[in-house]
């Protein structure tokens, strides 16, 4: 009996003197048939879990490949419990080699997880009818390969949890916890995999919960103190089970086949039972719609504290870790284009930056905007129907009437609008003078609140000013503040890249600050909102916008003509050829933030201030730290331009070159960073273990000597003794008596007498007389 | 026959959760797995029932004793009469030494998966006494755990923790004095007694009591009798339970004793019960008289006093003997 077991078992020790030893049984059970039965079970929940799954949605790979090292997998993983030492080295090596291969070939993996990934969405968005998905980033494009080697990546993974489940604990919901989501994400939306992966996995299942049950299914790793009965107490009772048992085993393995082959038989028809898409329930319903977020968005989706769809969130800013469009229509817009730009309806403006908002003004500058009047020549003619848009506010286009527009009897969500819209920029140019600045209220609005920057963030707008060339002519005021404009772009352009899921600001950040200092990406919030504080600092008055914006791309992609006369739509003229009075279905894509710079005599006019995204060029470099994580958020899709980044193979169009496959050709810098960095691990954690060790003794030490327990003292000295003895070779009794280790003690000092000048005396009689007392007092 | 509740309770819970997944998400492929958990109550019942009254248990100890610092073992088998097995079966025991009861239960759960098996009980005992170990119950499960049979059985095993023996120096001691004693009494009837067995020659270390004085006076030579062990006794072992001191008067008692018998002498244990006030005698002439009379010591209550068993010896006894008084590893004669 152990010192452990002696401590749990003190009371019955020094009660009754009796505890039940180490059980043992005549007929013993075959270590080796036990591992290989625990590894057919793990292979056969592996095998069919991961290729169940690749199965069902028809992706391929590598069949005989991945049987072959699933099977090789899990028998080495479940033959490591046949000896103590096998289990802590080959485990070691299996971690090592896992990581260091997956290093190798973390490309061809990651690939081939993504394209499975992709297939599986494509799959997903069928069944939902998904306008748009995520689609990850696939550098290696030969499918067939990548996903041999991913698979075999996730087998290993999946064996190694499926070792402890089965192998370690035996246990039914934790195996079906690792293995069914996998043939779960195709049930989901009814793809049935084939029946012999259901099969396989309701044999594996039933069989473990007999094992389980039968409690006669665990097995310690073989080693010194390895015990065939394990013991455990449970209040008054000292309980002793049995530890593994092969016809338990066997008998357990052909009644979970006969009994899952024959319901797999008779039930095969009801696998297939047509079912309908539409869930019937509020938990189905709102589980779709999560999956659809998570097709969407990712996990980071589930994180956001509220809805934002293309940035449009009523001025509130950092509370979503990026944007999620269901690409769901939201506003129906009619009228008749006349140019190039971007025709922008606004919705919101915010004035006042706090650090999570752009909030308004209490100020009524629309009562004063509504009467100027533009110089513009031209005259249009928009019906906008609010289709899934906020509710709230009216989205109306620039340079319009806002007393002009007039709402459809039946609902507020539809209005049509008049408005002189401007055919380019250029329009500008044209001094006219401004008479609404002349109100003191309105000055104030525009030269006051309209060049607030708040003293939090103005040292950050400061520091960055300094990075951004300001032009130096002031002689045209307008010119100048677009020439501020332009140069802030450019100054993000270069610097600064557009994601749609930058993250989430931190709660105690400002959303500008962290936005311009650290994250250095964002959407076109993160834009339009440091844009705006940059030009008040430079004294450009401008503030904050949202709505939706419509592109002239989305006029040609998907306008549909109309048969309403042109001439009853637009006056004026137009830049275009297509003269036709258009709708167009601006899905909430194109829900967008924006800037708007006050140009004397136009007022306030919209400036773009997001820059166009890019895809990030990740070739050459085989192996990154990020990478590890990106396998799971890779999500570089511009939605805003409708592309996507898989133009990043162009650039690895020689990747095959590489000849990756090559084993002893790896990248050693990257082998040799893995290495140490799992030597550091190890290290540490044989140290950890060390350190808890030794305060364990101290804080139990501490303890008796507080206690004045006197035994446990003796005890722990007297081990003490007879370990070094026996580490010093004089004690040579697996479990010596207290004589023999008088005797070697005796040995051992007469020996170190004779080897040292500073001799020692110790009288050993008393001592073990003193010890023997102790420990059998 | 009784239900396992809490077993079945969370296995009907298991299937309703997995019933509500498949109805809330409406998932057919489910009910393989419903159907699955559900299909297997019935067959586990029936083998169960089928095999449950199969079965047949034994427990003995490995060895009649052992001795110090060898711990008894004992060995639980079963035969399964039947052709299918159980996976699981809770065999309820207590294990105590005879010297300090105690009533923790022990359980140990085996499979009866075989034909037949048995599991080797090692008891860990730091102190020599008899150590029972008494099955009372063993309780069979259904392969799911749900049903449980208990099966009343008694079944009780012993093993006898003897003390090593010690060197006790010369014994049996001399008689303190010369002179008449119970052999004399018994020639003085005729000319050899028939407690006699045979007469041999004087050899160095035969007591003086065993002499042969008128056969040796008229041979000229000393001759020795040899006893047969028929009649009164010459000596009294009488051991104390002394509780502090009872693992050194075990060792001396068994010193004692086998020393006795392996020179045939003829002598009588006296075991003491301190709470019936009582005593037992025991001849002992070979080992299994050595083991009965060691067992019936074991199983005597012990006590604190150093001399109730002498005492009680003394004032309710009128034998004449020598009295062997042992207590710890002091051995004293007296008359």
């Amino acid at each position: 009996m152990n010192f452990l077991e002696r401590f749990i078992y003190k009371k019955e020790y020094e009660a009754n003197k009796l505890l039940v030893g180490e059980v043992s049984q005549d007929l013993k059970s075959s270590r080796f048939l036990l591992c290989l039965f625990k590894g057919i079970l793990i292979f056969i929940a592996s095998y069919c879990s991961v290729c169940g799954l690749l199965d069902s949605f028809n992706i391929p790979y590598n069949k005989p490949v991945v049987f072959a090292a699933f099977l090789f997998l899990s028998l080495y993983v479940a033959m490591l419990y046949m000896n103590k030492v096998a289990f802590y080295v080959f485990y070691i090596i299996l971690f090592l080699i896992f990581t260091i291969e997956l290093a190798r070939y973390y490309l061809p993996a990651n690939s081939g997880f993504q394209a499975a990934m992709n297939i599986i969405f494509e799959e997903y968005s069928d069944y939902f009818a998904l306008s748009a998905i995520r689609e990850a980033q696939e550098i290696v494009t030969n499918r067939y390969m990548t996903v041999t080697i991913a698979a075999i990546f996730i087998g290993t993974f999946n064996a190694i949890l499926l070792n402890v489940t089965i192998s370690g604990y035996m246990n039914a919901i934790e195996t079906m916890i690792v293995t069914f989501p996998y043939i779960e994400i195709a049930l989901f939306i009814h793809k049935v995999p084939s029946a012999k992966y259901i099969f396989g996995l309701l044999f594996v299942y039933v069989c473990v919960l007999f094992l389980q049950l039968s409690k006669h299914s665990r097995m310690q790793v073989k080693g010194k103190h390895t015990h065939e009965f394990v013991r455990y107490k449970k209040k008054n009772e000292n309980l002793y089970a049995y530890q593994a048992d092969t016809p338990v085993f066997i008998h357990s393995i052909i009644f979970s086949f006969v009994i899952s082959l024959i319901l797999t038989i008779v039930l095969s028809a009801a696998l297939n039972a047509p079912i309908s898409k539409e869930p019937k329930n509020a938990i189905h319903r709102m589980t779709q719609e999560y999956v659809k977020i998570f097709i969407q968005s990712g996990t980071s989706g589930f994180l956001d504290s509220y809805a934002s769809t293309g940035g449009l969130s009523g001025g509130r800013l950092g509370g979503v870790s990026q944007v999620r469009p269901d690409f769901e229509t939201d506003l129906n817009v009619t009228f008749a284009p006349i140019g190039y730009d971007t025709v922008y309806l606004k919705g919101y403006t915010g004035t006042i930056y706090t650090r999570s908002k752009w909030a308004t003004t209490d100020y009524d500058f629309k009562a004063i905007e509504k009467t100027r009047e533009y110089p513009f020549e031209n005259e249009g003619k928009m019906k906008i129907e609010n289709i899934d848009a906020d509710a709230r506010f009216n989205y109306i286009p620039y340079f319009s009437d806002i007393d002009d527009i007039t709402f459809d009897s039946s609902t507020k969500n539809n209005y049509e609008v008049t408005f002189k819209p401007a055919l380019s920029t250029k329009d500008y140019k044209r001094d006219i003078e401004d008479e609404l600045i002349s109100d003191p209220d309105y000055y104030d609005y525009v030269y006051n609140y309209c060049l607030d920057v708040p003293a939090d963030v103005k040292e950050t707008i400061d520091d960055t000013l300094t990075e951004i060339v300001i032009p130096s002519d002031y002689s045209d005021t307008n010119e100048y503040r677009l020439k501020c404009a332009n140069a802030v772009y450019s100054y993000f352009y270069d610097n600064y890249s557009y994601t749609m899921a930058p993250g989430s600001t931190p709660k105690r950040n400002d959303f500008v600050e962290y936005f311009l200092t650290s994250q250095k990406r964002g959407f076109c919030a993160h834009f339009a909102s440091a844009t705006v504080l940059l030009l008040r600092d430079m004294g450009v008055p401008a503030r904050y916008c949202e709505g939706y914006m419509i592109p002239i791309d989305l006029i040609y992609d998907d306008a549909v003509l109309t048969d309403y006369a042109y001439d009853e739509w637009y006056k004026g003229d137009t830049n275009l050829d297509l003269k036709s009075v258009v709708q167009v279905p601006v899905n909430d894509s194109y829900a967008h933030a924006w800037v708007e710079i006050y140009l004397e005599g136009y007022g306030f006019v919209p400036f773009e201030a997001t820059i166009p995204s890019f895809a990030e060029d990740s070739a050459g470099n085989l192996f990154n730290w990020s990478f590890l994580f990106a396998a799971l958020t890779s999500n570089t899709m511009d939605f805003e331009n409708g592309e996507g980044t898989n133009n990043a193979i162009n650039n690895l169009s020689n990747f095959a070159s590489l000849d990756f496959l090559n084993v002893f050709d790896f990248d050693r810098t990257t082998v040799a960073g893995v290495l140490t960095l799992v030597l550091i691990i190890i290290l540490l954690t044989i140290s950890l273990y060390f350190i808890v060790k030794f305060a364990i003794i101290k804080i139990r030490l501490y303890i008796y000597k507080k206690k004045n327990d006197e035994y446990h003292l003796v005890m722990y000295e007297y081990n003490r003794l007879v370990r070094s003895l026996k580490r010093k070779k004089f004690l040579k009794k697996a479990n010596p008596l207290p004589i023999d280790v008088k005797e070697a003690y005796d040995l051992y000092i007469a020996y170190y007498n004779n080897t040292h000048k500073k001799q020692k005396d110790i009288d050993t009689d008393k001592l073990f007389k003193y010890y023997e007392k102790i420990m059998y007092s | 026959m009784k239900i396992n509740i809490l077993t079945l309770i969370l296995y009907i819970f298991s299937i309703l959760i997995l019933s509500a997944f498949a109805l809330i998400y409406e998932q057919p492929a489910f009910l393989l797995f419903i159907v699955a958990l559900i299909v297997i109550i019935p067959i586990s019942v029936f083998i169960f029932l089928n095999a449950a009254s199969n079965f047949t248990f034994t427990l003995l100890p490995a060895s009649e004793y052992v001795e110090e610092p060898n711990s008894p073992t004992f060995v639980l088998g079963y035969v399964n009469s039947g052709k299918l097995g159980l996976f699981r079966a809770n065999v309820e025991f207590n294990v105590q030494n005879a010297y300090y009861p105690n009533t923790t239960v022990q359980k140990i759960a085996i499979p009866l998966s075989r034909k037949k098996n048995s599991f080797r009980i090692p008891i860990d005992a730091s102190q020599i006494g008899m150590i029972t170990i008494s099955v009372k119950k063993i309780v069979l499960f259904d392969y799911l755990s749900l049903l449980r049979k208990e099966v009343d059985i008694t079944l009780d095993a012993s093993c006898l923790i003897l003390p090593k023996e010690r060197s006790i120096g010369d014994f049996p001691p001399a008689v303190p004095k010369d002179g008449p004693d119970e052999f004399t009494e018994s020639e003085s009837i005729g000319n050899i007694s028939s407690d006699v067995k045979e007469i041999r020659e004087y050899r160095p270390g035969d007591r003086l009591q065993r002499i042969h004085w008128k056969l040796s006076a008229k041979l000229d030579d000393l001759f020795v009798k040899e006893m047969a062990y028929t009649s009164s006794l010459a000596i009294i072992l009488v051991p104390e339970l002394c509780e502090r001191e009872i693992h050194d008067t075990a060792a001396s008692l068994l010193s004692c004793i086998k020393i006795m018998y392996t020179k045939k002498e003829r002598f009588e244990l006296c075991i003491y019960n301190d709470k019936a006030c009582d005593y037992r005698f025991f001849t002992v002439t070979d080992e299994a008289g050595m083991l009965e009379a060691m067992t019936n010591f074991y199983c005597q209550p012990l006590y604190e006093g150093r001399e109730n068993a002498l005492n009680t010896y003394l004032n309710s006894s009128d034998r004449i003997a020598t009295v062997v008084h042992i207590v710890g590893k002091k051995i004293q004669i007296g008359e």
